[in-house]
Protein backbone atom coordinates (compact mmCIF):
# COMPACT_ATOMS: atom_id res chain seq x y z
CA UNK A 1 0.00 0.00 0.00
CA UNK A 2 2.65 2.53 0.25
CA UNK A 3 3.69 2.52 -3.26
CA UNK A 4 0.00 3.63 -3.97
CA UNK A 5 -0.03 5.66 -1.36
CA UNK A 6 3.56 7.41 -2.22
CA UNK A 7 2.27 7.21 -6.49
CA UNK A 8 -1.11 8.76 -5.84
CA UNK A 9 -0.41 11.70 -3.56
CA UNK A 10 2.63 12.11 -5.79
CA UNK A 11 -0.06 12.43 -9.38
CA UNK A 12 -2.11 14.50 -6.56
CA UNK A 13 0.50 16.78 -6.36
CA UNK A 14 1.81 17.13 -9.89
CA UNK A 15 -2.30 18.09 -10.64
CA UNK A 16 -2.19 20.48 -8.02
CA UNK A 17 1.07 22.14 -9.27
CA UNK A 18 -0.07 22.31 -12.80
CA UNK A 19 -3.35 23.92 -11.70
CA UNK A 20 -1.14 26.43 -9.62
CA UNK A 21 1.47 27.26 -12.36
CA UNK A 22 0.61 28.25 -16.02
CA UNK A 23 3.68 26.84 -17.57
CA UNK A 24 3.94 22.99 -16.91
CA UNK A 25 7.97 23.66 -17.46
CA UNK A 26 7.91 25.41 -14.41
CA UNK A 27 5.94 22.65 -12.73
CA UNK A 28 9.30 20.63 -14.08
CA UNK A 29 11.73 22.77 -11.73
CA UNK A 30 9.14 22.96 -8.95
CA UNK A 31 9.78 18.77 -8.85
CA UNK A 32 13.22 18.72 -9.88
CA UNK A 33 13.62 21.26 -6.90
CA UNK A 34 11.22 18.73 -4.80
CA UNK A 35 13.66 16.16 -5.16
CA UNK A 36 16.92 17.87 -4.95
CA UNK A 37 15.13 18.72 -1.34
CA UNK A 38 14.26 14.61 -0.66
CA UNK A 39 17.52 13.60 -2.41
CA UNK A 40 19.64 15.44 0.30
CA UNK A 41 17.39 13.55 2.74
CA UNK A 42 17.54 9.94 1.31
CA UNK A 43 21.26 10.15 0.91
CA UNK A 44 21.69 9.94 4.64
CA UNK A 45 18.88 7.12 5.36
CA UNK A 46 20.64 5.64 2.66
CA UNK A 47 23.83 5.44 4.14
CA UNK A 48 22.40 4.65 7.29
CA UNK A 49 20.66 1.28 6.01
CA UNK A 50 23.25 0.39 3.57
CA UNK A 51 27.06 0.26 6.10
CA UNK A 52 28.82 -2.12 2.99
CA UNK A 53 28.01 0.71 -0.09
CA UNK A 54 32.19 1.02 -1.42
CA UNK A 55 32.89 4.26 -1.51
CA UNK A 56 32.82 5.65 -5.38
CA UNK A 57 36.39 6.79 -7.06
CA UNK A 58 34.35 6.79 -10.78
CA UNK A 59 31.16 7.53 -12.76
CA UNK A 60 31.08 3.68 -13.27
CA UNK A 61 30.83 2.64 -9.46
CA UNK A 62 28.82 5.80 -9.19
CA UNK A 63 25.66 4.28 -11.46
CA UNK A 64 26.16 0.62 -10.48
CA UNK A 65 25.11 1.86 -6.91
CA UNK A 66 22.70 3.98 -8.39
CA UNK A 67 21.19 0.98 -10.06
CA UNK A 68 22.03 -2.11 -7.86
CA UNK A 69 21.28 -1.00 -4.70
CA UNK A 70 19.62 2.69 -4.28
CA UNK A 71 16.80 2.75 -7.42
CA UNK A 72 15.70 -0.75 -6.16
CA UNK A 73 15.86 0.31 -2.26
CA UNK A 74 13.28 3.40 -2.97
CA UNK A 75 11.47 3.01 -6.08
CA UNK A 76 11.17 -0.92 -5.47
CA UNK A 77 12.39 -1.65 -9.61
CA UNK A 78 15.70 -2.28 -11.35
CA UNK A 79 17.32 -0.58 -13.24
CA UNK A 80 20.52 -0.17 -15.71
CA UNK A 81 23.07 2.06 -16.72
CA UNK A 82 23.64 2.55 -20.11
CA UNK A 83 25.01 4.95 -23.71
CA UNK A 84 28.18 6.12 -21.72
CA UNK A 85 29.70 9.07 -23.88
CA UNK A 86 32.09 12.20 -23.51
CA UNK A 87 34.60 9.48 -21.75
CA UNK A 88 32.16 8.16 -18.91
CA UNK A 89 31.32 11.41 -17.85
CA UNK A 90 27.58 10.71 -19.18
CA UNK A 91 25.41 7.76 -19.22
CA UNK A 92 21.81 7.45 -19.06
CA UNK A 93 19.65 5.36 -16.30
CA UNK A 94 16.72 3.59 -17.73
CA UNK A 95 13.56 2.39 -15.24
CA UNK A 96 12.04 -1.13 -16.68
CA UNK A 97 8.83 0.15 -15.00
CA UNK A 98 8.25 3.11 -13.33
CA UNK A 99 5.87 3.09 -10.38
CA UNK A 100 5.12 6.98 -10.31
CA UNK A 101 3.95 6.58 -13.70
CA UNK A 102 1.94 3.01 -13.48
CA UNK A 103 -1.22 4.30 -12.58
CA UNK A 104 -1.30 7.63 -14.42
CA UNK A 105 -1.11 8.93 -18.21
CA UNK A 106 0.58 12.30 -18.79
CA UNK A 107 -1.53 14.05 -21.56
CA UNK A 108 0.63 14.37 -24.89
CA UNK A 109 0.09 18.05 -24.78
CA UNK A 110 1.51 18.58 -21.20
CA UNK A 111 4.86 17.00 -22.27
CA UNK A 112 5.10 18.41 -25.60
CA UNK A 113 4.63 21.54 -23.19
CA UNK A 114 8.03 20.75 -21.31
CA UNK A 115 6.63 18.33 -18.12
CA UNK A 116 8.67 16.02 -17.34
CA UNK A 117 6.09 13.72 -14.81
CA UNK A 118 9.11 11.71 -13.41
CA UNK A 119 11.55 14.43 -12.87
CA UNK A 120 10.91 14.20 -8.58
CA UNK A 121 13.40 11.31 -9.34
CA UNK A 122 16.12 12.68 -11.46
CA UNK A 123 16.22 15.63 -9.04
CA UNK A 124 16.40 13.00 -6.34
CA UNK A 125 19.72 11.28 -8.07
CA UNK A 126 21.23 14.78 -8.08
CA UNK A 127 20.39 15.91 -4.33
CA UNK A 128 21.64 12.41 -3.10
CA UNK A 129 24.61 12.56 -5.10
CA UNK A 130 25.39 16.41 -4.18
CA UNK A 131 25.04 15.25 -0.38
CA UNK A 132 27.94 13.18 -1.51
CA UNK A 133 29.52 15.52 -3.20
CA UNK A 134 28.94 14.90 -6.52
CA UNK A 135 27.96 17.44 -8.85
CA UNK A 136 25.42 15.89 -11.45
CA UNK A 137 22.85 17.26 -13.68
CA UNK A 138 19.81 14.90 -14.43
CA UNK A 139 16.68 15.03 -16.45
CA UNK A 140 14.01 12.57 -16.84
CA UNK A 141 12.51 11.35 -20.59
CA UNK A 142 9.27 9.09 -20.76
CA UNK A 143 9.89 6.53 -23.78
CA UNK A 144 6.84 4.25 -23.74
CA UNK A 145 7.02 2.25 -19.90
CA UNK A 146 10.39 3.19 -19.46
CA UNK A 147 11.98 6.07 -18.18
CA UNK A 148 15.13 7.20 -19.21
CA UNK A 149 17.29 9.26 -16.47
CA UNK A 150 20.22 11.07 -17.99
CA UNK A 151 22.58 11.73 -15.47
CA UNK A 152 25.96 14.29 -16.31
CA UNK A 153 28.84 14.40 -14.03
CA UNK A 154 29.99 18.07 -13.79
CA UNK A 155 32.37 17.72 -10.41
CA UNK A 156 33.83 16.45 -7.65
CA UNK A 157 32.55 19.30 -4.93
CA UNK A 158 35.16 20.33 -2.01
CA UNK A 159 34.57 21.52 0.96
CA UNK A 160 31.14 22.89 -0.04
CA UNK A 161 28.66 24.24 2.22
CA UNK A 162 26.01 21.51 3.52
CA UNK A 163 23.96 20.29 0.96
CA UNK A 164 20.48 22.07 0.46
CA UNK A 165 21.66 25.34 2.40
CA UNK A 166 22.81 27.07 -1.61
CA UNK A 167 19.32 26.70 -3.35
CA UNK B 1 11.75 -1.46 -0.03
CA UNK B 2 10.25 0.98 1.23
CA UNK B 3 8.79 4.55 -0.57
CA UNK B 4 10.01 7.29 0.93
CA UNK B 5 6.48 9.06 2.05
CA UNK B 6 7.27 10.88 4.67
CA UNK B 7 10.10 12.54 3.36
CA UNK B 8 7.44 13.24 -0.21
CA UNK B 9 4.95 14.56 2.12
CA UNK B 10 7.42 16.89 4.48
CA UNK B 11 8.04 18.10 1.01
CA UNK B 12 4.95 19.00 -0.15
CA UNK B 13 4.08 20.84 2.83
CA UNK B 14 7.31 22.72 2.48
CA UNK B 15 6.29 23.63 -1.14
CA UNK B 16 2.89 24.50 0.09
CA UNK B 17 4.08 27.19 2.91
CA UNK B 18 6.46 28.32 0.11
CA UNK B 19 3.46 28.85 -2.06
CA UNK B 20 1.81 30.67 0.44
CA UNK B 21 4.32 32.75 1.66
CA UNK B 22 4.88 33.83 -1.72
CA UNK B 23 0.70 35.04 -1.98
CA UNK B 24 1.37 37.11 1.17
CA UNK B 25 4.21 39.07 -0.32
CA UNK B 26 2.33 39.07 -3.45
CA UNK B 27 -0.92 40.34 -1.91
CA UNK B 28 1.46 43.17 0.50
CA UNK B 29 3.02 44.30 -3.27
CA UNK B 30 -0.90 44.65 -4.37
CA UNK B 31 -1.94 46.79 -1.87
CA UNK B 32 0.99 49.29 -2.04
CA UNK B 33 0.81 49.67 -5.79
CA UNK B 34 -3.16 50.12 -5.80
CA UNK B 35 -3.06 52.95 -3.22
CA UNK B 36 -0.39 54.72 -6.16
CA UNK B 37 -2.53 53.33 -9.09
CA UNK B 38 -3.15 56.05 -10.81
CA UNK B 39 -6.63 54.80 -12.85
CA UNK B 40 -8.42 51.32 -13.72
CA UNK B 41 -6.34 50.81 -16.82
CA UNK B 42 -3.03 50.64 -15.14
CA UNK B 43 -3.82 47.47 -12.99
CA UNK B 44 -3.04 45.56 -16.33
CA UNK B 45 0.07 46.42 -15.96
CA UNK B 46 0.28 43.81 -12.97
CA UNK B 47 -2.11 41.07 -14.24
CA UNK B 48 1.10 38.63 -13.49
CA UNK B 49 1.03 39.74 -9.65
CA UNK B 50 -2.86 40.03 -9.27
CA UNK B 51 -3.07 36.28 -9.98
CA UNK B 52 -0.60 35.51 -7.41
CA UNK B 53 -2.06 37.29 -4.70
CA UNK B 54 -5.74 35.68 -5.56
CA UNK B 55 -5.11 32.58 -7.37
CA UNK B 56 -3.32 30.35 -4.52
CA UNK B 57 -5.68 28.86 -2.16
CA UNK B 58 -3.70 28.75 1.29
CA UNK B 59 -1.30 25.91 2.60
CA UNK B 60 -3.96 24.04 4.42
CA UNK B 61 -6.51 24.24 1.90
CA UNK B 62 -4.14 22.73 -0.81
CA UNK B 63 -2.94 19.83 1.29
CA UNK B 64 -6.09 19.15 2.37
CA UNK B 65 -7.69 18.86 -1.24
CA UNK B 66 -4.85 16.98 -2.61
CA UNK B 67 -5.57 14.12 0.03
CA UNK B 68 -8.97 14.24 -0.82
CA UNK B 69 -7.91 13.14 -4.39
CA UNK B 70 -5.88 10.68 -2.98
CA UNK B 71 -8.65 9.85 -0.73
CA UNK B 72 -11.41 8.87 -3.07
CA UNK B 73 -8.49 6.75 -5.43
CA UNK B 74 -7.12 5.05 -2.17
CA UNK B 75 -10.74 4.26 -0.81
CA UNK B 76 -11.66 2.51 -4.14
CA UNK B 77 -8.70 -0.25 -3.57
CA UNK B 78 -9.31 -0.83 -0.17
CA UNK B 79 -12.89 -1.53 -0.10
CA UNK B 80 -12.74 -3.73 -3.39
CA UNK B 81 -12.67 -6.82 -1.33
CA UNK B 82 -14.74 -5.25 1.32
CA UNK B 83 -18.64 -6.78 2.09
CA UNK B 84 -21.72 -4.64 1.28
CA UNK B 85 -21.31 -1.60 3.60
CA UNK B 86 -24.50 -0.35 4.30
CA UNK B 87 -24.86 1.69 8.07
CA UNK B 88 -23.25 4.75 8.45
CA UNK B 89 -21.85 3.24 11.27
CA UNK B 90 -20.17 0.38 8.61
CA UNK B 91 -18.58 2.62 6.61
CA UNK B 92 -17.01 4.43 9.65
CA UNK B 93 -15.83 1.47 11.20
CA UNK B 94 -14.43 0.00 7.94
CA UNK B 95 -12.32 3.31 7.78
CA UNK B 96 -11.03 2.89 11.01
CA UNK B 97 -10.50 -0.52 10.38
CA UNK B 98 -9.33 -1.62 7.41
CA UNK B 99 -8.57 1.60 5.62
CA UNK B 100 -6.18 3.13 8.23
CA UNK B 101 -4.65 0.40 8.84
CA UNK B 102 -3.80 -0.10 5.02
CA UNK B 103 -2.64 3.49 4.43
CA UNK B 104 -1.50 4.60 8.35
CA UNK B 105 -0.25 1.03 8.91
CA UNK B 106 -2.58 0.83 12.52
CA UNK B 107 -5.88 0.61 13.10
CA UNK B 108 -7.30 3.47 15.37
CA UNK B 109 -6.76 3.24 18.94
CA UNK B 110 -10.87 4.53 19.93
CA UNK B 111 -13.92 5.47 18.24
CA UNK B 112 -17.03 7.34 19.66
CA UNK B 113 -20.21 8.59 18.24
CA UNK B 114 -22.82 10.44 19.82
CA UNK B 115 -25.45 8.46 17.04
CA UNK B 116 -26.29 12.25 15.84
CA UNK B 117 -23.68 12.13 12.89
CA UNK B 118 -20.54 12.92 14.98
CA UNK B 119 -17.68 10.65 15.22
CA UNK B 120 -14.37 10.93 17.13
CA UNK B 121 -11.49 8.88 16.11
CA UNK B 122 -8.57 8.75 18.68
CA UNK B 123 -4.91 7.70 17.57
CA UNK B 124 -3.07 7.47 20.02
CA UNK B 125 0.74 7.50 17.71
CA UNK B 126 -0.84 9.07 14.01
CA UNK B 127 1.83 7.99 11.54
CA UNK B 128 2.49 11.61 9.78
CA UNK B 129 3.65 13.23 12.92
CA UNK B 130 5.67 9.93 14.26
CA UNK B 131 8.97 11.68 13.32
CA UNK B 132 7.85 14.86 15.72
CA UNK B 133 9.27 14.42 19.42
CA UNK B 134 6.62 13.90 21.87
CA UNK B 135 4.74 16.35 23.98
CA UNK B 136 3.14 20.18 23.53
CA UNK B 137 5.97 21.90 21.78
CA UNK B 138 5.01 21.49 18.03
CA UNK B 139 1.34 21.41 17.98
CA UNK B 140 1.31 24.23 15.84
CA UNK B 141 3.24 22.76 13.52
CA UNK B 142 1.87 19.30 13.29
CA UNK B 143 -1.41 21.20 11.78
CA UNK B 144 0.16 21.19 8.43
CA UNK B 145 1.21 17.41 9.17
CA UNK B 146 -2.35 16.73 9.56
CA UNK B 147 -4.05 18.75 6.39
CA UNK B 148 -3.61 15.89 4.03
CA UNK B 149 -4.60 13.07 6.08
CA UNK B 150 -7.79 15.20 7.22
CA UNK B 151 -8.50 15.71 3.55
CA UNK B 152 -8.02 11.75 2.78
CA UNK B 153 -10.20 10.79 5.56
CA UNK B 154 -13.22 13.19 3.94
CA UNK B 155 -11.74 11.81 0.14
CA UNK B 156 -12.28 8.17 1.35
CA UNK B 157 -15.67 8.99 3.15
CA UNK B 158 -16.98 10.81 0.20
CA UNK B 159 -15.90 7.78 -2.06
CA UNK B 160 -18.55 5.49 0.23
CA UNK B 161 -20.86 8.10 -0.43
CA UNK B 162 -21.18 9.81 2.59
CA UNK B 163 -20.29 13.60 3.01
CA UNK B 164 -18.50 14.56 6.36
CA UNK B 165 -16.47 17.73 7.59
CA UNK B 166 -13.02 16.22 9.04
CA UNK B 167 -11.35 18.01 11.72
CA UNK B 168 -8.35 17.49 14.04
CA UNK B 169 -7.36 18.13 17.62
CA UNK B 170 -4.01 17.51 18.68
CA UNK B 171 -3.57 18.03 22.48
CA UNK B 172 0.11 16.38 22.77
CA UNK B 173 1.75 14.90 19.79
CA UNK B 174 1.92 12.52 18.70
CA UNK B 175 -1.89 11.80 19.67
CA UNK B 176 -4.68 13.38 17.47
CA UNK B 177 -8.62 13.28 17.52
CA UNK B 178 -9.89 13.63 14.02
CA UNK B 179 -13.93 14.72 14.75
CA UNK B 180 -15.49 13.17 11.48
CA UNK B 181 -18.89 15.78 11.04
CA UNK B 182 -21.38 14.14 8.96
CA UNK B 183 -23.51 16.13 6.66
CA UNK B 184 -27.11 15.83 6.08
CA UNK B 185 -27.38 14.73 1.90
Amino acid sequence: MSAELFCLTYGAMVTEMLKDYEDPKDVTIQLDKMGFNMGTRLADDFLAKNANVPRCVDTRQIADVLCRTAIPCYLGVSATASSWTSGDREFTITLESNPLTELVQVPPHLVSAGLSYSQLIAGAIRGALEAVHFKVYASATESGANTEIRIRFDQVLKDSLPAGEDD
Amino acid sequence: MAFPFDILHSEIIRTALEGEKERCEAREKFGTIVENLNGPIDIDKYENLVQKAFLHANAETKLESIGYRVGRQLVEKVSKEAPKLVTELEIVKFICKDFWSSVFGKQVDNLRTNHQGVYVVQDGRFTTLRSFPEGDQYVKESGYFLAFPCGLLRGALAGLNIRAVVTPTIESVPSVKFHIQIQPK
